[in-house]
Protein backbone atom coordinates (compact mmCIF):
# COMPACT_ATOMS: atom_id res chain seq x y z
CA UNK A 1 0.00 0.00 0.00
CA UNK A 2 0.95 2.92 -1.21
CA UNK A 3 0.61 6.35 1.64
CA UNK A 4 0.39 9.72 2.19
CA UNK A 5 1.23 11.47 5.85
CA UNK A 6 0.75 14.76 6.85
CA UNK A 7 1.70 16.32 10.59
CA UNK A 8 0.71 19.81 11.53
CA UNK A 9 2.27 21.26 14.59
CA UNK A 10 0.15 24.55 15.77
CA UNK A 11 2.23 26.62 19.14
CA UNK A 12 0.45 29.99 18.47
CA UNK A 13 2.51 31.73 20.93
CA UNK A 14 5.88 29.34 20.17
CA UNK A 15 8.81 29.33 17.68
CA UNK A 16 7.98 28.85 15.29
CA UNK A 17 4.06 29.27 15.62
CA UNK A 18 3.46 25.96 13.45
CA UNK A 19 5.71 23.29 11.49
CA UNK A 20 4.04 20.90 8.70
CA UNK A 21 5.94 17.73 7.66
CA UNK A 22 4.90 15.44 4.69
CA UNK A 23 5.93 11.81 4.30
CA UNK A 24 5.59 9.65 1.18
CA UNK A 25 5.37 5.76 2.57
CA UNK A 26 7.02 6.77 6.16
CA UNK A 27 10.12 8.99 4.40
CA UNK A 28 10.06 12.99 5.64
CA UNK A 29 10.16 14.42 1.87
CA UNK A 30 9.38 17.76 3.14
CA UNK A 31 9.66 20.33 6.14
CA UNK A 32 7.70 23.48 6.63
CA UNK A 33 8.64 26.39 9.36
CA UNK A 34 5.78 29.33 9.29
CA UNK A 35 6.79 32.37 10.19
CA UNK A 36 9.98 32.13 8.36
CA UNK A 37 8.76 30.73 5.30
CA UNK A 38 11.63 27.91 5.88
CA UNK A 39 11.11 24.64 3.50
CA UNK A 40 12.94 21.87 3.24
CA UNK A 41 12.61 19.54 0.49
CA UNK A 42 14.32 16.12 0.90
CA UNK A 43 15.03 13.19 -2.38
CA UNK A 44 12.62 10.65 -1.73
CA UNK A 45 12.59 7.89 -4.45
CA UNK A 46 9.72 8.45 -7.34
CA UNK A 47 8.81 11.57 -5.73
CA UNK A 48 9.24 15.22 -6.94
CA UNK A 49 8.96 16.86 -3.88
CA UNK A 50 9.33 20.42 -5.40
CA UNK A 51 6.70 19.85 -7.51
CA UNK A 52 4.43 18.09 -4.98
CA UNK A 53 5.57 21.52 -2.88
CA UNK A 54 4.02 23.36 -5.13
CA UNK A 55 0.82 21.95 -5.84
CA UNK A 56 0.25 21.45 -2.06
CA UNK A 57 1.69 24.53 -0.13
CA UNK A 58 -1.69 26.45 -0.61
CA UNK A 59 -3.88 23.88 0.77
CA UNK A 60 -1.67 22.90 3.59
CA UNK A 61 -1.31 26.14 4.97
CA UNK A 62 -4.63 26.63 4.90
CA UNK A 63 -5.62 23.79 6.79
CA UNK A 64 -2.61 25.06 9.75
CA UNK A 65 -4.30 28.62 9.94
CA UNK A 66 -7.78 27.00 10.59
CA UNK A 67 -6.14 24.19 13.20
CA UNK A 68 -4.23 27.36 14.83
CA UNK A 69 -7.84 29.17 14.97
CA UNK A 70 -9.52 25.85 16.20
CA UNK A 71 -6.24 25.69 19.30
CA UNK A 72 -7.43 28.76 19.60
CA UNK A 73 -10.90 28.81 20.43
CA UNK A 74 -10.38 25.98 22.95
CA UNK A 75 -7.70 28.02 25.08
CA UNK A 76 -10.55 30.42 25.33
CA UNK A 77 -12.78 27.42 26.25
CA UNK A 78 -11.00 25.62 28.90
CA UNK A 79 -9.19 27.05 31.80
CA UNK A 80 -7.66 24.32 33.09
CA UNK A 81 -6.83 23.94 36.64
CA UNK A 82 -3.14 24.58 35.13
CA UNK A 83 -4.61 27.67 34.54
CA UNK A 84 -3.21 28.06 31.50
CA UNK A 85 -4.94 25.99 28.49
CA UNK A 86 -2.99 23.36 25.97
CA UNK A 87 -0.26 25.17 24.70
CA UNK A 88 0.39 23.48 21.22
CA UNK A 89 -1.87 21.13 18.95
CA UNK A 90 -0.74 18.07 16.74
CA UNK A 91 -3.08 16.59 14.07
CA UNK A 92 -2.00 14.22 11.32
CA UNK A 93 -4.04 13.65 8.17
CA UNK A 94 -3.18 10.23 6.43
CA UNK A 95 -4.09 9.17 2.85
CA UNK A 96 -3.39 5.28 1.66
CA UNK A 97 -4.26 3.47 -1.25
CA UNK A 98 -5.84 0.33 -0.14
CA UNK A 99 -4.88 -3.51 -1.76
CA UNK A 100 -9.11 -3.57 -3.12
CA UNK A 101 -8.16 0.10 -5.18
CA UNK A 102 -9.66 2.07 -2.89
CA UNK A 103 -8.02 5.00 -1.30
CA UNK A 104 -8.56 5.23 3.22
CA UNK A 105 -8.09 8.70 4.56
CA UNK A 106 -8.12 9.82 8.51
CA UNK A 107 -7.14 12.06 11.01
CA UNK A 108 -6.19 12.31 14.16
CA UNK A 109 -5.62 15.57 16.56
CA UNK A 110 -4.22 16.04 20.28
CA UNK A 111 -3.20 18.40 22.73
CA UNK A 112 0.36 18.58 24.33
CA UNK A 113 1.50 15.94 22.34
CA UNK A 114 -1.04 13.77 23.27
CA UNK A 115 -3.29 12.12 20.82
CA UNK A 116 -6.70 12.27 21.82
CA UNK A 117 -9.26 12.45 18.92
CA UNK A 118 -10.16 10.17 15.50
CA UNK A 119 -11.89 11.29 12.91
CA UNK A 120 -12.94 9.41 9.68
CA UNK A 121 -14.04 11.63 6.95
CA UNK A 122 -15.45 9.09 4.64
CA UNK A 123 -18.19 8.68 7.38
CA UNK A 124 -18.29 11.70 9.45
CA UNK A 125 -17.38 9.74 12.34
CA UNK A 126 -15.57 10.90 15.24
CA UNK A 127 -14.00 8.66 18.15
CA UNK A 128 -12.71 10.09 21.28
CA UNK A 129 -9.73 8.39 22.27
CA UNK A 130 -9.13 10.04 25.64
CA UNK A 131 -11.05 11.98 28.17
CA UNK A 132 -9.48 14.87 27.80
CA UNK A 133 -9.59 14.74 23.89
CA UNK A 134 -13.84 15.50 24.74
CA UNK A 135 -13.10 19.52 24.15
CA UNK A 136 -11.47 19.08 21.09
CA UNK A 137 -13.61 17.16 19.56
CA UNK A 138 -16.63 18.96 20.14
CA UNK A 139 -14.56 22.28 18.98
CA UNK A 140 -13.59 20.54 15.65
CA UNK A 141 -17.33 18.58 15.15
CA UNK A 142 -19.06 21.88 15.96
CA UNK A 143 -17.72 23.89 13.33
CA UNK A 144 -19.31 22.73 9.90
CA UNK A 145 -16.63 24.47 7.63
CA UNK A 146 -14.29 22.78 10.04
CA UNK A 147 -15.22 19.31 8.81
CA UNK A 148 -15.72 20.35 5.52
CA UNK A 149 -12.21 21.23 5.18
CA UNK A 150 -11.04 18.18 6.86
CA UNK A 151 -13.25 15.94 4.74
CA UNK A 152 -12.29 17.62 1.36
CA UNK A 153 -8.85 17.94 2.11
CA UNK A 154 -7.85 14.42 2.95
CA UNK A 155 -10.59 12.54 0.60
CA UNK A 156 -10.11 14.97 -2.23
CA UNK A 157 -6.76 16.43 -2.11
CA UNK A 158 -4.65 13.90 -0.61
CA UNK A 159 -6.47 11.10 -3.17
CA UNK A 160 -5.71 13.50 -5.94
CA UNK A 161 -1.82 14.15 -4.76
CA UNK A 162 -1.22 10.26 -3.84
CA UNK A 163 -2.37 10.01 -7.55
CA UNK A 164 0.27 12.19 -9.17
CA UNK A 165 2.63 11.33 -6.68
CA UNK A 166 3.22 7.63 -6.71
CA UNK B 1 5.73 80.11 -4.24
CA UNK B 2 2.76 81.78 -2.83
CA UNK B 3 4.05 82.14 0.73
CA UNK B 4 7.13 84.09 -1.20
CA UNK B 5 4.21 86.52 -2.99
CA UNK B 6 2.24 87.07 0.17
CA UNK B 7 5.69 88.31 1.76
CA UNK B 8 6.57 90.25 -0.88
CA UNK B 9 3.36 92.36 -0.90
CA UNK B 10 3.46 93.87 1.77
CA UNK B 11 7.41 94.62 1.58
CA UNK B 12 6.72 96.75 -1.78
CA UNK B 13 3.81 98.78 -0.37
CA UNK B 14 6.34 100.53 2.59
CA UNK B 15 8.51 101.58 0.04
CA UNK B 16 5.84 103.28 -1.96
CA UNK B 17 4.64 105.05 1.19
CA UNK B 18 8.08 106.13 1.79
CA UNK B 19 8.75 107.17 -1.55
CA UNK B 20 5.04 108.85 -1.12
CA UNK B 21 6.36 111.28 2.29
CA UNK B 22 9.18 112.05 0.38
CA UNK B 23 7.14 113.45 -2.24
CA UNK B 24 4.49 115.37 0.08
CA UNK B 25 7.73 117.07 1.19
CA UNK B 26 9.12 117.77 -2.30
CA UNK B 27 5.89 118.98 -3.24
CA UNK B 28 5.73 122.04 -0.96
CA UNK B 29 8.93 123.46 -2.01
CA UNK B 30 9.08 124.44 -5.87
CA UNK B 31 9.13 120.85 -8.01
CA UNK B 32 11.56 119.83 -10.41
CA UNK B 33 9.88 119.60 -13.53
CA UNK B 34 10.94 115.44 -13.50
CA UNK B 35 9.34 115.32 -10.24
CA UNK B 36 5.78 117.59 -11.38
CA UNK B 37 5.55 115.20 -13.94
CA UNK B 38 5.90 111.79 -12.43
CA UNK B 39 3.27 113.44 -9.53
CA UNK B 40 0.84 114.73 -12.47
CA UNK B 41 0.68 110.36 -14.11
CA UNK B 42 0.21 109.37 -10.76
CA UNK B 43 -2.73 111.58 -9.93
CA UNK B 44 -4.66 111.07 -13.19
CA UNK B 45 -4.92 107.40 -12.91
CA UNK B 46 -6.46 108.05 -9.04
CA UNK B 47 -8.78 110.91 -10.27
CA UNK B 48 -8.87 114.44 -10.07
CA UNK B 49 -7.92 114.88 -6.57
CA UNK B 50 -4.11 115.67 -6.04
CA UNK B 51 -3.77 115.48 -2.10
CA UNK B 52 -1.12 113.39 -1.16
CA UNK B 53 -3.09 111.78 1.43
CA UNK B 54 -5.84 110.40 -0.93
CA UNK B 55 -2.58 109.57 -3.41
CA UNK B 56 -1.19 107.40 -0.61
CA UNK B 57 -4.99 105.40 0.14
CA UNK B 58 -5.27 104.97 -3.49
CA UNK B 59 -1.98 103.10 -3.70
CA UNK B 60 -2.88 101.30 -0.64
CA UNK B 61 -6.20 100.08 -1.46
CA UNK B 62 -4.86 99.21 -5.45
CA UNK B 63 -2.20 97.33 -3.73
CA UNK B 64 -4.61 95.42 -1.48
CA UNK B 65 -6.68 94.84 -4.33
CA UNK B 66 -3.15 93.23 -5.98
CA UNK B 67 -2.35 91.58 -2.86
CA UNK B 68 -6.33 89.43 -2.76
CA UNK B 69 -6.00 88.91 -6.73
CA UNK B 70 -2.98 87.33 -6.18
CA UNK B 71 -4.32 85.42 -3.70
CA UNK B 72 -6.93 84.47 -5.03
CA UNK B 73 -4.88 82.91 -8.17
CA UNK B 74 -2.81 81.35 -6.27
CA UNK B 75 -5.40 79.07 -4.11
CA UNK B 76 -6.95 78.55 -7.79
CA UNK B 77 -3.90 77.23 -8.83
CA UNK B 78 -3.00 75.21 -6.03
CA UNK B 79 -6.69 73.71 -5.73
CA UNK B 80 -6.42 73.26 -9.68
CA UNK B 81 -3.57 70.80 -9.51
CA UNK B 82 -4.59 69.04 -6.37
CA UNK B 83 -8.37 67.92 -8.08
CA UNK B 84 -6.61 67.27 -11.44
CA UNK B 85 -4.07 64.42 -9.56
CA UNK B 86 -7.58 63.31 -7.46
CA UNK B 87 -9.31 62.25 -10.95
CA UNK B 88 -7.31 59.96 -12.57
CA UNK B 89 -6.54 58.27 -9.44
CA UNK B 90 -10.61 57.46 -8.46
CA UNK B 91 -10.76 56.37 -12.51
CA UNK B 92 -8.15 53.67 -12.40
CA UNK B 93 -8.45 52.57 -9.10
CA UNK B 94 -10.95 53.20 -6.88
CA UNK B 95 -14.00 53.11 -9.45
CA UNK B 96 -16.26 50.11 -9.52
CA UNK B 97 -19.05 50.25 -11.32
CA UNK B 98 -22.66 50.69 -10.06
CA UNK B 99 -23.78 47.18 -8.40
CA UNK B 100 -27.39 46.28 -7.33
CA UNK B 101 -27.89 47.31 -3.10
CA UNK B 102 -26.52 45.16 -0.86
CA UNK B 103 -23.55 43.52 -3.65
CA UNK B 104 -20.57 43.52 -2.81
CA UNK B 105 -18.33 45.35 -5.97
CA UNK B 106 -14.84 44.03 -6.96
CA UNK B 107 -12.27 44.43 -9.57
CA UNK B 108 -15.87 45.76 -12.15
CA UNK B 109 -17.82 42.73 -10.64
CA UNK B 110 -20.62 42.55 -8.45
CA UNK B 111 -21.29 39.68 -6.17
CA UNK B 112 -23.57 38.52 -3.62
CA UNK B 113 -22.72 35.65 -1.19
CA UNK B 114 -26.07 33.58 -0.31
CA UNK B 115 -25.91 31.31 3.48
CA UNK B 116 -29.38 29.52 2.55
CA UNK B 117 -28.40 25.85 1.58
CA UNK B 118 -29.73 24.97 -1.83
CA UNK B 119 -29.29 22.44 -4.20
CA UNK B 120 -27.20 23.16 -7.68
CA UNK B 121 -30.58 24.23 -9.41
CA UNK B 122 -32.19 25.91 -6.95
CA UNK B 123 -29.15 28.37 -6.83
CA UNK B 124 -28.70 28.59 -10.63
CA UNK B 125 -32.22 29.80 -10.42
CA UNK B 126 -32.15 31.80 -7.51
CA UNK B 127 -29.21 33.72 -9.24
CA UNK B 128 -30.86 34.67 -12.58
CA UNK B 129 -33.86 35.97 -10.69
CA UNK B 130 -31.87 38.44 -9.54
CA UNK B 131 -30.29 38.70 -13.07
CA UNK B 132 -27.37 37.19 -12.41
CA UNK B 133 -25.50 34.24 -12.87
CA UNK B 134 -23.57 31.28 -10.43
CA UNK B 135 -19.96 32.06 -9.89
CA UNK B 136 -18.04 32.03 -12.22
CA UNK B 137 -13.50 32.00 -11.84
CA UNK B 138 -12.06 33.73 -14.94
CA UNK B 139 -9.48 35.52 -13.79
CA UNK B 140 -7.36 34.47 -10.77
CA UNK B 141 -6.05 38.08 -10.60
CA UNK B 142 -8.70 39.65 -11.00
CA UNK B 143 -10.75 38.04 -8.54
CA UNK B 144 -7.91 37.15 -5.83
CA UNK B 145 -10.28 38.02 -2.95
CA UNK B 146 -11.82 34.16 -3.60
CA UNK B 147 -8.30 33.10 -2.63
CA UNK B 148 -8.62 33.27 1.02
CA UNK B 149 -12.27 32.25 0.89
CA UNK B 150 -12.98 29.49 3.65
CA UNK B 151 -16.35 28.10 3.26
CA UNK B 152 -18.05 25.79 0.26
CA UNK B 153 -20.00 27.37 -2.20
CA UNK B 154 -21.80 26.45 -5.48
CA UNK B 155 -20.47 27.74 -8.31
CA UNK B 156 -21.40 27.53 -12.29
CA UNK B 157 -19.41 24.53 -12.99
CA UNK B 158 -21.07 21.82 -14.22
CA UNK B 159 -19.72 18.50 -16.08
CA UNK B 160 -21.36 18.35 -19.65
CA UNK B 161 -23.01 14.98 -19.57
CA UNK B 162 -22.59 14.35 -23.37
CA UNK B 163 -18.74 15.48 -23.57
CA UNK B 164 -17.71 14.76 -20.03
CA UNK B 165 -16.14 18.61 -20.18
CA UNK B 166 -16.52 20.79 -17.46
CA UNK B 167 -18.33 24.04 -18.20
CA UNK B 168 -19.21 27.03 -17.34
CA UNK B 169 -22.92 28.56 -17.17
CA UNK B 170 -22.30 30.58 -20.38
CA UNK B 171 -21.16 27.56 -22.31
CA UNK B 172 -16.77 27.49 -22.26
CA UNK B 173 -15.02 25.28 -21.23
CA UNK B 174 -12.96 25.32 -18.23
CA UNK B 175 -9.70 26.42 -18.53
CA UNK B 176 -6.94 24.85 -16.69
CA UNK B 177 -6.12 28.69 -15.19
CA UNK B 178 -8.87 29.01 -13.51
CA UNK B 179 -9.87 26.48 -11.21
CA UNK B 180 -7.79 23.03 -10.16
CA UNK B 181 -10.42 20.37 -10.07
CA UNK B 182 -10.40 18.00 -7.25
CA UNK B 183 -13.08 14.81 -7.48
CA UNK B 184 -14.89 13.96 -4.39
CA UNK B 185 -17.85 11.38 -4.95
CA UNK B 186 -19.19 11.41 -8.70
CA UNK B 187 -20.66 14.75 -8.64
CA UNK B 188 -20.99 16.51 -11.64
CA UNK B 189 -21.50 20.15 -10.25
CA UNK B 190 -18.82 21.60 -8.03
CA UNK B 191 -18.52 23.66 -5.06
CA UNK B 192 -15.63 26.66 -4.92
CA UNK B 193 -13.08 26.17 -2.34
CA UNK B 194 -10.15 28.30 -0.80
CA UNK B 195 -6.71 28.76 -3.70
CA UNK B 196 -9.02 28.38 -6.78
CA UNK B 197 -10.09 24.65 -6.50
CA UNK B 198 -13.56 22.99 -7.19
CA UNK B 199 -14.22 20.13 -5.49
CA UNK B 200 -17.19 17.94 -7.36
CA UNK B 201 -20.28 17.24 -5.48
CA UNK B 202 -23.79 15.89 -5.74
CA UNK B 203 -25.51 18.49 -7.76
CA UNK B 204 -28.79 17.45 -5.32
CA UNK B 205 -27.00 18.02 -1.80
CA UNK B 206 -27.85 21.49 -0.55
CA UNK B 207 -24.68 24.31 -0.33
CA UNK B 208 -24.39 27.88 0.38
CA UNK B 209 -23.99 29.79 -3.27
CA UNK B 210 -22.24 32.95 -4.53
CA UNK B 211 -24.24 34.64 -7.52
CA UNK B 212 -22.48 37.12 -9.97
CA UNK B 213 -22.82 39.99 -12.23
CA UNK B 214 -20.57 41.19 -14.87
CA UNK B 215 -20.56 44.74 -15.23
CA UNK B 216 -19.78 45.68 -19.15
Amino acid sequence: AKSLDYKFTVTPNGQPWCEIQGQVNGNTFLHYTCGSQEVKLFSVLDVNATQAWNQQRDTLQDVVEELKKTLLDIKAEITAPRGTGPLSLQSSMMCEQESNGRTGASWEFGLDGQISVHFDPRNGNWAVLHGEGRVLKQTLASDKDMTNLLARTSVGDCRKWLKEVL
Amino acid sequence: MGLVRDRWAPHSMETHESHNYKFKLVNHAAPTPREKKRSTSITNACGENSSAFFLTRCIAVALGIRFIVMVTIWSAIVINSLFNQAVPISLNDSYCGPCPKNWLCYGNNCYKFFNESKNWFQSQASCMSQNSSLLKIYSQEDQDLFKLLKSYHWMGLKKNSTNGNWQWEDGSILAPDQITMVDMANGTCAVYGSSFKGYTENCLTPNIYICMQRIV
